[in-house]
């Protein structure tokens, strides 16, 4: 496990240009076009798979379904839409789908793969707080805490947040604000 | 102004989506409210924890193996034409090559000491076989169709795939 931050950073990373060009190569099945996108947005889809799901290899399979499920279905994306937004809209599905096949009370594993892969030596706070993120995570509901990683993680703007989540900007404002303040709340009562 | 509507406004400022105007009205609340400053110092402390979470790389295969499953007619080339491998003909083939190694297989074992059949816990049951019969068929199809080659490249590398580091 990495403890750096990835470039998570939503607005278009590749010009929009050539990522129609490439997302209208794949339409007709160029394999090498769609590889190209798989490269540009594996490490956010992996991560967001990550963070919703808690543990790196069903993050991996979620993760390649998501290509998998986007490559089959381009014919139905529509180009006045952001790629970037469908294939998020995709993972999430699949992640949710996921969740679903879980035992329904435990929404989340308690026992993430939090220290994995860790050397003990160097164990810093970090993992702590990542143990303690993912405890008030799995306690949120998942609208809430869908938009607190979408926000937060992924640093989507409120229009893509709306986008991705088929909701009016007005619902992003009001979910934020409830989505941080019983955040806080659960923190308070878990950690003090 | 109270402390419900000043938490929304803190909301969008903390996400930079807040008009000026608001802005000042919040900013002195602020001011003259312990509570929402605590508020404000619990979400900017939440954020950063968000913002830290590590984040995990992806395996260095992930790539090969998703463009392995795609289904598309341009992806692999081959060594047999890939409409041989649709054409129901040649799927037959596949099949009933298959299930030649099968039957042979099950000669073989006829074949074997009659002390050792009788024993009916080491007989194999009618839907062993049949696993069996699916697995070198798929064994099959998988030695006929080879690895998927991108653009007829080396089967092994992943040197056509682009590299990790360009620029996204
Ligand atoms: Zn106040």
């Amino acid at each position: 496990m990495q403890f750096a931050r990835a470039s998570l950073l939503s607005p278009s990373l590749m010009h929009e240009t050539e990522e129609s060009n490439l997302v209208a190569k794949s339409k007709i099945g160029e394999a090498e076009a769609f590889a190209k996108l798989v490269e540009c947005y594996r490490d956010r889809i992996v991560n967001l798979a990550f963070q919703l799901l808690g543990n790196k290899d069903d993050a991996e399979d979620a993760a390649q379904e998501t290509f998998l499920l986007a490559f089959e279905h381009l014919s139905d994306f529509r180009s006045e839409a952001q790629f970037s937004t469908w294939l998020y809209r995709i993972a999430i599905n699949t992640c949710k789908m996921k969740l679903r096949q879980r035992k329904p009370v435990e929404p989340l594993p308690d026992d993430y793969e939090l220290f994995e892969g860790v050397n003990w030596h160097e164990v810093e706070e970090r993992i702590l707080k990542k143990w303690q993120v993912d405890k008030v995570l799995a306690r949120l509901p998942e609208n809430l805490r869908l938009i607190l990683v979408l926000r937060e993680m992924h640093e989507l703007s409120y229009d893509e947040i709306a986008q991705v989540l088929s909701i009016p900007i007005g619902t992003v404002r009001s979910r934020l604000f409830e989505a941080r303040k019983k955040f806080a709340q659960i923190w308070q009562e878990l950690f003090g | 102004m109270q402390c419900k509507k000043a938490q929304k406004l803190l909301s969008l400022w903390l996400d930079g989506m807040l008009a000026e105007k608001d802005e000042q009205v919040l900013l002195a609340h602020l001011q003259n409210c312990e509570n929402c400053r605590k508020v404000w110092h619990q979400w900017e402390q939440m954020r950063a924890m968000l913002r830290s979470y590590p984040s995990i790389t992806p395996s260095p295969n992930f790539d090969r193996k998703v463009l392995s499953r795609l289904k598309t007619p341009k992806a692999p080339s081959s060594p047999i034409p890939s409409h041989w491998l649709t054409n129901p003909a040649f799927r037959l083939t596949s099949s009933a090559i298959g299930g030649l190694v099968v039957m042979g297989l099950t000669l073989l074992m006829l074949m074997l000491p009659v002390q050792e059949q009788t024993k009916p816990s080491e007989q194999m049951h009618h839907w062993q076989w049949r696993v069996l019969g699916r697995e070198v068929v798929q064994w099959l199809d998988f030695e006929l169709r080879g690895e998927p080659k991108w653009q007829g490249g080396s089967s092994s590398s992943s040197s056509l795939l682009p590299s990790r580091s360009s620029r996204c």
